[in-house]
């Protein structure tokens, strides 16, 4: 009786420290210098905690922190101090997704099924998505403003992943669910790169680190060439952004991700002096004589509707006195068909791609690229 | 000669008819009080001459050509109405209220000719009130504003005046004005003129004939007099005998 | 008032009116030296960018917001005298809100059957939201005269008005909490109303039905100064009520249709400049108020137009905000001078 408790004990604390031991080895060096493992973010910083991780997400808005949030391990024994602490235990199990750009890393990790519960699911055209929700693999739980709370209390969610608004309340589902509500605020980054590395936010929390790095590693190497070599061209064409509505135009300001995007594709936005990431109302005559010269015009397309260069002049005869609309210079995106919401946050390097096909086709002659988000619009006579 | 005549008119709403078998003639000249109690269907029978409302059954004639058959516009040429509504517009002038009564005769802008102008003076200068004519109509006290309404019902110049409660709010001497200047009307102008009041007294005493409406009582009219000796006016008004009798005695003074 | 007193009341009206018109071109969002303006005046070089700022942009948004004045502000001045309501405005039978879903529908709607909002502005934003307004608006214009042709009493009229503006109001409502915030945004933007949303391409078209509504309002004035008296003695005076008041929502429902759809909904302007035209000139004759009305109402958007683009704002102000902040002080001291 003894021999056999001394036995289990034994093998007990072998398994015990052998995990330990696993991890400890894993980890050892970048926890002790606390070395931030985000390189282009701005909102959130990631460090080592013990065999986990520490989470912290700031805000633009005010100094206080969006939230602190500790990854660890399910399979290892919870550390003392952290007991009181917002901890999600990796890898996640029960996942809600308020927005595509954060299940369609799920998706392509070939974890979706940890996801349980995704918002707005009638806005997507992704046939993946599509078929879990007919399933019911999925469930659709409603919109941001309004929440079906007792399908989301019903898919008991250990993670929640939310939109952070400046103005938008705290709802009270993570009480109601004891999920942990984390504050994905992928969306505020105005660096292409930033944006893209929440990624790995996602890598962490499924256990799939090594593999969102090489992800993201792939993605920076790309952009950064591309970049490079457009930083040393000398003929930088200069380019605005956006159609009015209601005779204002609503540009992107100087310092907003597509300002960044032109900027590395070797063009000049035409508002780059302007520091600001949040969009301008600007008088449509002002737009007119600071970018009436501009070479460039780039412009989203939200319907199923074709833009042309005809279009475009019955809808407005202003349009028409633009040297990029003269010179057939309009780059367009259409939103829904390139699935752009869910996919180019991703794809910052294709993004860019894109853009530099656009400004500079002389550098791409040689490679037969077929531009994915954003082409210019060929005038169809 | 005979301007208005109802024969077997019922009065009252689509669903509740409220008096019926009315038979009555206006000619002209005529002066004729309209009295009864309070929701007894004086205004529902003003509101029927006037064709806001339809007769609920029956018939009236005007000039031997029944009311209903008048389009507006030529019914605006021969009934004039004067009700206790004032209008309560902050600019509206005397002249403006007046010169209303000249639209029948007007063309599509309403431009008055002098000869319509010479009509509102006229008016004005009968019931005589002349010296308000660029007065705010608003600003006038009751009387000023009942003989500003009547002018514009004369500027109609219309055969028929029909006047909702015309003493309603005037004080003594203002309604004995009223009635004078109604019995001038008649008189010169040869109108045949309707009114309602409750100012029994007043009406045995300046009036020939009355029309009286009472609840679930048959319609009745007469004159003055008569009504009065004969019964009608106690049995209609409930009055009490010494009452009667000093009504009669009134009278006979 | 003598009639020599109108006649300068009416011109000074038109000069200042012509005075702001021509502010209206030389300044906006771009400050240019005016020697600069007056030689695109005289040069006629088309595609100068300031040329092409005056005569493409300033010039067809002063002319919209100068038939937007006259129509608002008309409107209001016959639902004020068809309800005998001195607070009644066009948006009383419920147009404004009527043309609001119909927009609520396009941007709310089809943002969320489209995958994403009209937030970029495409083509929706023009085509769409006007045509949809106007189909809104001439939705419940219709649902009123039904009513109207109905009804003698003006009361119940006005009850009904007001709640049809409420339940479209509030289906405008529902649909936004079930919309994305870029939708709602684009919706809040449409809102606050423009005078630049007309344009070149577009000014033809809108000048000539507003006009055809302006025009047909003069035939009203006989009709709307017998209404002063009350229904009964209109009706009295030959009227037939209820075809007047089917007339009158008629024509004051089409401008205000025609404007909702391409400016938004402007509120104050039909409010307020009846009662302006009326203290200046201390009549209730609508001979001379429709046209007085017509005139303050252009002054009025023109003045509006040109705060709303001020030099040194970037952007536009929205002329929502700046028709009741620069109007409301004007009405009041209008009726202070005017009781003194």
């Amino acid at each position: 009786m003894m021999k056999k408790l001394l036995l289990i004990c034994l093998s007990m604390t072998c398994i015990f420290f052998s995990c330990v031991e696993n991890h400890d080895n894993t980890n050892k060096d970048s926890c002790s210098d606390n070395e931030s493992l985000m390189q282009y973010t701005s909102y959130i910083d990631v460090t080592n905690y013990k065999s986990g991780y520490y989470i912290n997400i700031s805000n633009p808005w005010n100094e206080k922190s969006l939230g602190e949030f500790y990854l660890y391990p399910d399979s290892l024994e919870l550390p003392d101090e952290l007991e009181h602490k917002s901890v999600i235990r990796t890898p996640v199990k029960n996942v809600i997704a308020y927005s595509s750009t954060q299940w369609s890393v799920f998706l392509e990790l070939n974890e979706i099924d940890r996801v349980k519960g995704i918002l707005e699911s009638n806005y997507t055209d992704n046939p993946e998505i599509k078929r879990l929700l007919a399933e019911n693999k999925i469930e659709d739980v409603g919109i941001e403003t309004s929440l079906k709370t007792e399908i989301v209390i019903n898919l008991h969610p250990d993670v929640i992943l939310y939109t952070p608004y400046s103005t938008v309340p705290k709802t009270e589902i993570g009480e109601l669910t004891g999920a942990v509500m984390f504050p994905f605020a992928d969306y505020l980054e105005n660096h292409p790169l930033g944006r893209a590395e929440w990624l790995k936010v996602i890598g962490f929390m499924t256990c799939r680190e090594k593999d969102t790095d090489e992800w993201f590693n792939g993605i920076v190497t790309r952009y950064e060439s591309l970049k490079n070599i457009c930083q040393n061209i000398e003929n930088r064409p200069t380019v605005f952004s956006d159609l009015p509505f209601e005779g204002q135009w609503y540009l992107p300001g100087g310092a907003s991700y597509i300002a960044q995007i032109f900027h590395d594709a070797g063009a000049d936005y035409v508002w780059k002096d302007n520091n600001s990431t949040a969009s301008l109302p600007v008088d449509a005559e002002t737009v007119l004589s600071k970018a009436r010269d501009a070479d460039f015009w780039r412009v989203m397309n939200s319907t199923s509707h074709k833009f042309t260069y005809e279009s475009l002049a019955a809808e407005n005869e202003l349009y028409t006195y633009f040297k990029a609309y003269k010179d057939r210079n309009i780059i367009v995106c259409n939103i829904r068909e390139s699935g752009y919401f869910e996919k180019s946050e991703y794809e910052p390097d294709i993004l860019l791609k894109d853009f530099v096909l656009a400004f500079h086709p002389e550098m791409m002659r040689n490679e037969d690229y077929l531009p994915k988000y954003f082409y210019r619009l060929k005038d169809e006579k | 000669m005979e301007i208005l005549k109802t024969s077997a008119l019922s009065i009252g709403y689509e669903n509740k008819t409220v008096v019926s078998d009315i038979n009555v003639t206006l000619n002209e000249g005529d002066i004729i009080a309209l009295v009864g109690p309070n929701g007894a269907g004086k205004s529902t029978l003003f509101k029927t001459f006037s064709t806001h409302i339809k007769p609920v059954g029956g018939m009236i004639e005007l000039f031997g050509k029944n009311l209903m058959s008048y389009s507006p516009k030529e019914r605006a040429r021969l009934l004039g109405i004067v009700l206790t509504e004032r209008p309560d517009d902050m600019f509206l002038k005397v002249f403006d209220v007046v010169a209303t009564g000249r639209y029948p005769y007007t063309g599509m802008f309403g431009k008055l000719s002098e000869n319509d102008e010479n009509e509102i003076n006229v008016s004005l200068e009968l019931v005589g009130v002349n010296h308000l004519i660029d007065r705010v109509f608003n600003t006038l006290s009751d009387g000023e504003k009942q003989k500003v309404m009547i002018a514009k019902a004369i500027a109609q110049n219309t055969p028929v005046i029909m006047l909702d409660e015309p003493t309603a709010f005037l004080d003594y001497p203002s309604k004995i004005e009223l009635f004078s200047l109604l019995k001038k009307l008649a008189k010169e102008q040869k109108k045949a003129i309707l009114f309602s009041s409750h100012d029994l007294e007043l009406l045995l005493r300046y009036t020939d004939n009355l029309w009286i409406i009472a609840k679930n009582q048959p319609f009745a009219c007469g004159q003055s007099s008569e009504l009065l000796k004969n019964g009608i006016i106690k049995q209609y008004f409930g009055l009490k005998d010494a009452d009667n009798q000093y009504l009669m005695n009134e009278i006979k003074y | 008032m003598k009639n020599s007193k109108i006649v300068i009341g009416i011109a000074g009206i038109i000069l200042l009116g012509i005075v702001l018109f021509v502010l209206n071109l030389f300044v906006g969002s771009v400050m240019v030296p005016i020697e600069d303006i007056f030689k695109v005046l005289l040069k006629e070089n088309t595609d100068n960018t300031l040329s092409v700022i005056i005569f493409n942009y300033r010039l067809p948004q002063a002319l919209t917001a100068l038939l937007a004045g006259a129509a608002l502000a008309v409107a209001g001045l016959l639902m004020q005298t068809l309800f005998r309501n001195p607070l009644a405005d066009p948006s009383m039978l419920g147009i404004s809100s009527g043309a609001s879903l119909g927009v609520g529908i396009v941007i709310l709607l089809t943002g969320a059957i489209s995958g994403a909002a009209v937030s970029s502005f495409g083509w929706w934003s023009t085509i769409g939201v006007s045509l949809a307004a106007f189909i809104g608006a001439v939705l419940v214009l219709f649902v009123m005269l039904a009513f109207s042709s109905r009804m003698k009493n003006m009361t119940t009229l006005i009850i009904i008005g007001l709640m049809i503006a409420y339940l479209a109001g509030s289906i405008t409502d529902i649909l936004k909490f079930f919309s994305l915030k870029e939708d709602i945004h684009a919706f809040v933007i449409w809102g606050m109303g423009s005078f630049s949303g007309v344009g070149t391409s577009k000014i033809a078209i809108f000048a000539i039905s507003i006009i055809i509504g302006l025009i047909a309002i003069f035939f009203l004035s006989k009709n709307l100064n017998i209404l002063l008296l009350g229904e009964m003695y209109a009706e009295n005076l030959g009227i037939n009520i209820k075809r007047n008041s089917v007339i009158i929502i008629l024509i004051s429902g089409y401008l205000t249709a025609i404007v909702t759809a391409y400016c938004g909904p402007i509120a104050f302007v039909g409010l307020a400049m009846p009662h302006i035209a009326r203290f200046l000139f201390k009549s209730s004759d609508h001979r001379l108020l429709i046209p007085a009305t017509m005139l303050i109402g252009m002054d009025m958007a023109l003045f509006c137009n040109l705060i709303a683009r001020m030099p040194g704002f970037d952007g536009n102000l929205p002329i929502n905000a700046v028709t009741a902040f620069i109007g409301a002080p004007v009405v009041i001291s209008v009726i202070m001078k005017s009781k003194k």
